[in-house]
């Protein structure tokens, strides 16, 4: 295998009694789009600020290209940092702050604002350069903190939360652009987000944490769809959980499953076709959201099944509250998680 | 807020008697100061440049003010550089005593300056300093550091620390964040905190009086001695007149540079 553009081996960070990273390896090849993925509190920053070298790592060590840079001060590395806040410098126009890099790094001031010129024409703000970060929206201050770290040519570009400040349309918006940038450019990306579809459109691979591990390296089809532990399973995307009494009963198997809404339906036969499973249950919720509904069953044989049915037609039934409902999936669409959650963290709650 | 409008005249009415009693005397002695008789009498008779021209000749007054200038601009100089250190070092580090220290920086301007005089005096004949020029700067100083600190503190906290990583992040030492972003950053702080720590040496005459020696006159002194002197009243009145005219231009420099958009970060 190459050496990793990026590779932490067994990193861990304490504050005080806090452990934030807690023994984390992962290896970052060159050209990746590699999402940080966890709820806030997680580590998935912490280690980005590892890799950037705002934060000495309390035992472990960071790679870049092979090279231990752990103690490496952040103006030594050959990384760059695009922040939540952006942190644009308030008194320089937009110009000055995508010239920034080179300019503290010796470039001569012709070949520096030609670099300028050309990050800003990748960002679509060429015609940006005198205004100064207060006179930007939100997306336009996150494309000129984009400018300024690509001016430098980086081998790793890291993003913290990114498009965290912006509203869900400008937000989607900057998805492609981002996507499209990294494309044009070849540099590594690392992504830490909070938004699991984020992390999903974007990435050719995600990291998902929880508690300051990592829970599942791979691509995101292989997150969503083979979900190692219970707690990716619910972080990226919904998912009912079938226990394993409730399996016994239903399945004839005391393993636990995991099931995804968009695969349970209404039964419309009185018995159940070959391989797939019927269960009755009470309507417990019922959410409507535009492309779809969402209705929670409380089945008989003791679990919670969340069904997603598409919004077909107009005055087609929907099961109201309290209903009595027979819901149906198939055998197949069953996951079976590998290992349960590896360390006793209840899901959903912060460290 | 809602108020109504017999309430909005009773505010305004007040608003304005407070300024006439802040304003009246200081207007009247700018109008004393061109007045043909050498008292205090009202009203005012005559109008004449006579003392303006006797006072500009005068050795005492001029000393007096170039003392003045000079004392406050070299206890300013101090108060930049110290003040500044000091708002690094208790903004960015974390150390043992941290509050405690802070508090012994800013307390010198809440004490009262006759006990900080006869500290300061009492401090130096004790180790056999002759009170003089120097003695005086050491004095003002003190108070003018808590100026520059405050403004210098409440600055630096409002800079988000992402700007320095941001700078370290792109190949800057910490020189180099230091000289293109920190400092130009806190600039409009600083010669804020420099001005008004320059104004509050300048008329400063309590701490003056036990620290300056018996030959230093500042302008505060000098108007301490002369005011009640007959002759004198005149030209009183004309260098009391040019001060306030000529500290008009700080504060608003001050001002303007404090309330700047700009400077909001």
């Amino acid at each position: 295998m190459t050496t990793p553009a990026v590779a932490a081996r067994t990193v861990t960070k304490r504050f005080g009694t806090i452990t934030a990273v807690d023994g984390v390896s992962v290896e970052i090849a060159g050209g990746e789009f590699f999402s940080l993925l966890g709820p806030s509190g997680s580590g998935k920053t912490t280690m980005l600020r590892m890799i950037a070298g705002f934060e000495l790592p309390t035992s472990g060590r960071i790679e870049l290209d092979g090279e231990d840079v752990t103690r490496q001060p952040p103006f030594d590395r050959d990384v760059n940092t695009v922040f939540q806040d952006y942190a644009l410098f308030p008194h320089m126009n937009v110009r000055k702050n995508v010239e920034y890099g080179l300019r503290v790094k010796g470039v001569a001031k012709s070949e520096r604002r030609e670099r300028a010129e050309a990050a800003l024409h990748t960002v679509r703000l060429e015609a940006f350069g005198e205004r100064k970060p207060d006179q930007l929206s939100g997306g336009q201050r996150q494309r000129v903190a984009l400018a300024r770290a690509l001016v430098n040519e980086p081998k790793v570009l890291l993003l913290d939360e990114p498009l965290g400040a912006l509203d869900r349309k400008l937000r989607e918006e900057m998805q492609l652009e981002l996507a499209r940038i990294q494309r044009d450019v070849g540099i590594t990306f690392i992504f830490v987000t909070h938004d699991q579809g984020e992390a999903l459109t974007l990435s050719s691979r995600v990291a998902v944490f929880n508690a300051g591990r990592i829970e599942q390296v791979g691509t995101p089809r292989e997150i969503y769809e083979a979900p190692a532990t219970e707690f990716v399973a619910s972080f990226v995307g919904t998912t009912s959980v079938i226990g394993e009494e409730a399996a016994a009963a239903l399945l004839g198997e005391s393993t636990a499953r995991v099931l995804r809404p968009e695969r349970v339906r209404m039964a419309t036969a009185a018995t159940a076709p070959e391989g797939c499973v019927q269960a009755p249950g009470t309507v417990a919720d019922v959410q409507y959201h535009g492309d779809g509904t969402r209705v929670r069953v409380e089945i008989d044989a003791g679990a919670s099944l969340v069904a997603e049915l598409p919004n077909r037609h107009e005055g087609e039934s929907v099961p109201a509250l309290g209903d009595r409902v027979t819901v149906e999936f198939d055998r197949s669409d069953l996951m079976t998680l590998e290992r349960s959650t590896s360390h006793d963290q209840p899901i959903g709650e912060k460290p | 807020m809602y108020l109504s409008s017999s309430a909005r005249w009773a505010l305004r009415a007040f608003t304005a008697l407070v300024l006439i009693v802040l304003y009246a005397p200081i207007v009247y002695v700018a109008r004393l100061s061109v007045n043909t008789a050498r008292n205090y009498a009202w009203p005012p008779r005559g109008f004449t440049f006579e003392w303006w021209q006797k006072a500009f000749h005068e050795t005492g007054p001029r000393e007096a003010l170039l003392h003045s200038v000079q004392t406050g601009l070299t206890a300013t100089a101090i108060a930049l550089v110290l003040g500044t250190l000091a708002a690094f070092a208790l903004t960015r580090a974390k150390f043992f005593g941290r509050n405690a220290v802070s508090l012994f920086i800013v307390l010198p301007i809440a004490l009262p300056g006759i006990v900080t005089g006869i500290a300061l005096l009492s401090g130096f004949e004790r180790v056999g300093i002759t009170v003089s020029f120097s003695t005086l700067v050491v004095a003002h100083a003190t108070f003018c550091v808590v100026i520059v600190y405050n403004n210098a503190a409440a600055r630096l906290r409002r800079l988000s620390p992402n700007l320095r990583e941001a700078s370290a992040d792109l190949g800057a030492e910490g020189w180099q964040t230091f000289r293109l972003v920190t400092f130009p950053l806190m600039r409009t702080a600083l010669v804020a905190g420099g001005l008004l720590a320059f104004a509050l040496s300048f008329d400063e005459i309590i701490v003056t009086t036990f620290t300056a020696g018996i030959g230093y006159k500042t302008l505060p002194l000098w108007f301490a001695d002369n005011f009640s002197r007959p002759n004198a009243i005149p030209t009183v009145n004309v260098v009391a007149t040019f001060v306030v005219l000529a500290s008009v231009i700080p504060v608003w420099l001050a001002q303007r540079l404090t309330d700047r958009p700009g400077s909001a970060v």
